[in-house]
């Protein structure tokens, strides 16, 4: 096509050329100085991000060498396939495919989602920091007005999140292949590297389309791991949908597993039949969707989403008046949240319990690894899942219960505290307002986990679980919650630096309680928790002066800190 | 009566002292300065007064009372003003403005409307959405409309713009009709010559000069740079004219326009004596004359040095 050259169409001319010219100088400009910019994003993160990778990998790999030495005979491994195909196994952890249950199926079904679960986070977490969290706090803007491009930051970003994910994938394939455990070819392995870090990709490539849309980057945060909540419970109800063939609706319901990520790596069959169109299927989807996100970031203006953020009201509402109503106002949203987070997963696992009965009925062996002597009926049996569930249940619920106590230390690190106290405030009144949003909300939760169970096994079983036990034994745990409330509030208010301690106490907690039941870990692992510590109630009875106890415990430390916080100087 | 009052007030964190032994009386209805350099202890001082922490030696009284021991009482009475303001991104700048208002003792609903008006604020924007001017302005806002018995301002003016300084100054001066004390701390000295009746400076921790404004007329030296036609012959003999420098630059550069030879000179003048230097340049053909007050770092470096 001939442009005419008529000095009058030159100006004409040249926009045509910098707008729609030649494609690849379109996208040098919009991309100048992008590898500067990835060397400055690698210097920034020299620790965050070594951490996170080595975390994943060790989270992907440590358990691959340890499997024979566990499960070692026949007999342990059709007990652990009986106990791992039942119906709540599966929503937690996958699916078992293959006619014999090899090493490399177990591992597949243990390891592959938790694993590609963390890989997403990290990928969520680094895409926010280098975005919207960079371009809140202004550092991004100073980037912007040196020779970079608009989209330059977004490539790096997203490419930096491709190599991190091809790092996991290559060296985690590589470790487990290295491993050389029977029945984990080195195929396989580097299939389930490769399933790690394409899921680690196609979560970069949705957090950095969600970073367009949303209003700030804790908006960002919040949607993109409620979409990894989601994705996951969608795998866990498509999959149980998929082991229940007995139930018509099955094969369709399966449907819900094949739109999840994690439903679709778990479709490669590793270890068995090795597919790898799943994978190639989201690296197409995780390219569309950055292709996306570069469209819309081109588009919007920096520092605003898509959708923009609502006016608030010119005044305060009557109800905003003290240290308290404020604290409320501050993590209301969060707590709203995690009441509804919570009863999915309260109803998540209690529709399990239907599927369950039939399958304890009709399982020996099962009776025979969890060695309840002399119960009845299927009910009797339910009560160690019951049990375990709530425990868990707990240990979840609490995570939010702390987040509210751990709220004020981080008021403090923002310098928010300043002005605060400034006002006619008591320090002591406001830590305890927090604190008793804790407690409240502890027992909100307890309560909401024991409805939400109670009502999907009412809703699936024949014979359901009454309301009344569900309640006991959620209950029965409150005083753990309680626990983590004065630990927390004894850390804010006397050794503010250390308050990740309660972190890393719900962690191993966790961890002792899930992964120790599944790993065959000593019990006292878990007795040295708060959690642990208690009785299993419908299993064991109840012991109120151990309850007594620990809530003893939870109030003189939350004494202690609220006395310390008095007297120590606020940053 | 002294509305507020330290004596001997010591503060280390670790091994760093922060404050080496402040003393400061206000009294009531003063508007005081507090002066001194970043990172000499001024903030560090505030937070002590405030409450926030707690001194290691020494006495710090707000209404005769305790700053660390009865804090909320005294907050009942006081407004604060941090130079930084942090709000929550998640709530309105009206919200913020009301809540803190709650928080103390009296406040006027009709001044808070009028000064959010004046102050040319938006209350509907969320606080995650202002600038760090408009954040200012909310806690000054808020400030002001408490009806307080004295109001701490820590550099209240960083991030305003000219016209709003110019605001803030006629609220302080609201705020002293009414009865009010003002305690300002700025390292802007034309801002606290403005507004002050004392000042003390603080440097390294430490107060090293405090008086009225005209105790301190020192600080109020100007630097003056002029060129003459005439010689400036007995200049330096002139009563308050300093540090005097001699330049002949400006003859080189005018040689080439075919003006006169000029003189070029420049010196501090104390302000009290300015009729004197004008009257003895009156017949000395002035071509430029260029008055500036000094920066702080300047008095710092030409008067506090090595104090």
């Amino acid at each position: 096509m001939v442009i005419p050259r008529a000095a009058t169409h030159n100006d004409y001319h040249h926009l045509r050329q910098a707008s729609s010219g030649s494609a690849l100088s379109a996208l040098r400009s919009s991309t100048h100085n992008i590898t500067r910019l990835m060397a400055f994003m690698l210097r920034c993160d020299r620790l965050w991000l070594p951490l996170w990778i080595l975390a994943c990998l060790m989270l992907a790999t440590v358990f691959a060498p340890m499997l024979p030495s566990m499960i070692g005979s026949a007999q342990d491994i059709a007990i652990l396939r009986e106990a791992m195909s039942n119906p709540a196994m599966v929503a937690m952890c996958g699916i078992i495919y293959g006619e014999s249950y090899t090493y490399g199926v177990m591992y597949a079904q243990f390891m592959l989602v938790f694993s590609a679960l963390l890989v997403a986070a990290m990928n969520i977490l680094f895409v926010v920091r280098h975005t919207r969290k960079d371009e809140e706090e202004g550092r991004l803007e100073m980037l912007v007005a040196l020779p970079v491009g608009k989209n330059a930051n977004l490539l790096a970003t997203l490419t930096l999140s491709f190599a991190g994910n091809l790092l996991i994938a290559l060296i985690s394939g590589t470790i487990i292949a290295a491993f050389g455990v029977e029945g984990m070819g080195a195929f396989g392995s580097l299939l389930f590297g490769a399933a790690l870090g394409v899921s680690g990709f196609i979560f970069a490539a949705i957090t950095a389309l969600i970073t367009q849309v949303a209003a700030s980057s804790r908006a960002t945060l919040g949607i993109a791991f409620a979409l990894l909540g989601a994705t996951y419970l969608l795998r866990a109800v498509g999959d149980v949908a998929a082991g229940n063939v007995s139930v018509d609706a099955g094969v369709d319901a399966e449907l819900f597993a094949l739109i999840s990520p994690f439903g679709l790596i778990e479709r490669c069959h590793l270890f068995v039949d090795n597919h790898s169109w799943p994978l190639l299927v989201l690296f197409a989807a995780s390219l569309v969707l950055a292709a996306l996100a570069f469209i819309l970031n081109a588009w919007r203006d920096s520092g605003a989403g898509l959708i923009a953020p609502c006016a608030g009201r010119a005044h305060a509402s009557a109800l905003l008046r003290g240290p308290w109503s404020l604290a409320w106002r501050l993590v209301r949203g969060t707590l709203i949240a995690w009441v509804l987070i919570v009863f999915i997963i309260a109803v998540a696992y209690g529709s399990v319990f239907g599927d369950m009965s039939l399958f304890y009925e009709s399982n020996d062996l099962y009776r025979l690894m969890i060695g309840t002597a002399g119960v009845s009926g299927a009910a009797d049996l339910m009560d160690p899942v019951v049990a375990l569930l709530m425990l868990i249940m707990a240990v979840i619920s609490a995570v939010p219960v702390v987040l509210v106590v751990v709220r004020l230390k981080s008021e403090e690190k923002r310098k928010r505290l300043e002005l605060f106290y400034s006002g006619a405030v008591s320090r002591v009144y406001t830590l305890g307002g927090y604190a008793l949003i804790a407690l409240l909300l502890a027992f909100v939760l307890q309560l909401t986990t024991a409805l939400g169970m109670w009502a999907a096994a009412w809703m699936s079983m024949d014979n359901p679980i009454t309301l009344g036990l569900m309640l006991k034994t959620a209950l029965n745990y409150l005083p753990a919650v309680l626990f983590m409330v004065g630990l927390a509030v004894f850390l804010v208010g006397a050794l503010p630096q250390a308050t990740v301690l309660t972190w890393l106490l719900l962690a191993y907690t966790f961890f002792a309680v899930y992964m120790g039941s599944l790993l065959g870990l000593p019990e006292w692992t878990t007795k040295l928790t708060p959690f642990g510590i208690l009785p299993r109630y419908p299993v064991d009875d109840f012991e109120p002066t151990l309850a007594g106890v620990l809530c003893i415990v939870a109030i003189a430390l939350a004494a202690i800190g609220l006395v310390a916080y008095r007297r120590r100087d606020l940053e | 009566m002294s509305v507020l009052e330290t004596v001997g007030l010591t503060k280390r964190f670790g091994k760093a002292q922060a404050l080496a032994g402040v003393d400061l009386s206000m009294e009531t209805g003063e508007i005081y300065g507090f002066i001194g350099p970043n990172g000499a202890g001024k903030s560090t001082t505030i937070r002590v007064l405030l409450g926030i922490i707690r001194a290691s030696r020494g006495v710090a009284r707000i209404f005769g009372k305790d700053a660390w021991s009865d804090a909320v009482q005294i907050h009942e009475r006081i407004a604060y003003v941090p130079g930084d303001v942090n709000l929550w991104n998640n709530l309105s700048g009206g919200e913020v403005i009301d809540l803190f208002l709650r928080l103390r003792k009296g406040h006027d609903r009709h001044y808070r409307n009028e000064l959010i008006e004046r102050f040319d604020l938006d209350p509907t924007k969320k606080c995650g959405t202002y600038s760090k001017g408009n954040r200012q302005k909310v806690a000054l806002v808020a400030a002001f409309s408490a009806d307080a018995d004295l109001y701490i301002l820590d550099e209240p003016t960083s991030g305003l713009d000219p016209l709003m300084e110019l605001i803030f100054r006629q609220c302080v001066a609201e705020a002293k009709a009414a009865g009010a004390s003002v305690f300002l701390s700025s390292h802007i000295l034309s801002e606290v010559e403005h507004l002050c009746d004392r000042i003390s400076i603080i440097r390294q921790g430490r107060i090293i000069d405090s008086g009225s404004l005209a105790e301190m007329r020192h600080l109020t030296r100007n630097k003056v740079t002029l060129e003459a036609a005439a010689p400036l012959d007995g200049l330096a003999l002139l009563p308050g004219v300093h540090d005097l420098v001699m330049t002949n630059e400006a003859a080189a550069n005018t040689a080439g326009r075919g003006a006169t030879t000029g003189n070029t000179v420049s010196f501090s003048l104390d302000n009290t004596q300015t009729s004197a230097l004008l009257a003895f340049l009156a017949d000395r053909d002035v071509r430029h004359f260029v008055s500036t007050p000094p920066t702080l770092e300047e008095l710092f470096m030409s008067h506090y040095e090595g104090r």
